[in-house]
């Protein structure tokens, strides 16, 4: 699954720390899922829409 | 803050990896010289431990930097050190007083049961670290190390197990499963750097 996570982080000047910090998750996780390694849970893809203050189909795109 | 300011300042998994040289250069030392004083060879096989001090030091002080998950993995790391200072006391208590041949008492038995309870607490602190670990994605981490780890073990000790009831390969005691499991552990690590950039928590 393809998503707009490091574009939005960007946009915002956090680093994968802060948005990590925001959504109480490793960097590491924030990492992953940034690099399409890792898809989120969906209670996981909430709390990323409602950092960003979106939608989740907004951040996450179906493949193809 | 950046990305790089984040990482961790001590290294875990080269210690880990000298350990289970050491270790295993340790176990060749009391073949290749027939050692057979069981006090001696227990210390040997001991004394590579010291090598997981800085390994415990490093991975409290990279808990230290994590937000959420590092609690967990400080909980983890001091049980586990909490159970090897327990092992390798009743290992050393059950090697000094049990004798080759000694008659069961309730007190040998006792003394022959704890180091490998101890050793099952291993495996207990891992249960509990995967039900405090709140990070999805590290606690899918740390499963699919555990069942690459279960599935070497198990997979060695079956094939070893078949070899050895036909006579083609030595006995080996079977607290060295345990070791193997840890081993694979290790190998689930590399397999999660390789797959998804970070050897998790654990390694």
């Amino acid at each position: 699954m393809k998503n707009r996570l490091k574009v939005l982080r960007a946009e915002r000047d956090w680093s994968q720390q802060e948005l990590a910090e925001r959504l109480d998750v490793s960097r590491q996780s924030v990492n992953a899922i940034e690099t399409g390694r890792y898809d989120p849970s969906l209670p996981l893809a909430f709390r990323i829409a409602d950092v960003f203050g979106l939608a989740i189909e907004e951040i996450f795109l179906r493949e193809g | 803050m950046t990305d790089q300011a984040q990482k961790p300042t001590g290294r875990i998994v080269p210690w880990f990896l000298a350990y289970l040289a050491v270790t295993a250069g340790m176990a060749v030392l009391i073949n290749t010289f027939d050692i057979q004083d069981r006090l001696l060879a227990t210390g040997l096989l001991v004394a590579p431990l010291v090598l997981l001090v800085p390994m415990f030091r490093n991975s409290l002080a990279r808990a230290a930097r994590r937000g959420g998950s590092g609690a967990a993995q400080r909980k983890y790391l001091i049980r586990m050190a909490v159970l090897s200072l327990f092992y390798l006391v009743s290992l050393f208590a059950a090697e000094s007083i049990i004798a080759d041949g000694d008659r069961l008492t309730p007190v040998t038995l006792i003394l022959a049961l704890v180091p490998g309870l101890a050793v099952a607490g291993y495996f207990w602190a891992m249960g509990r670290y995967l039900i405090d670990l709140e990070d999805e994605f590290l606690k899918m981490l740390m499963v699919r190390q555990s069942l690459i780890g279960t599935a070497i073990t198990l997979s060695a000790a079956s094939v070893w197990g078949f070899l050895e009831n036909f006579g083609l390969v030595v006995h080996v005691d079977a607290y060295w499963w345990p070791i193997g499991f840890f081993f694979g552990i290790g190998v689930g690590a590399l397999a999660n750097y390789f797959q998804y950039g970070t050897t998790g928590d654990c390694a």
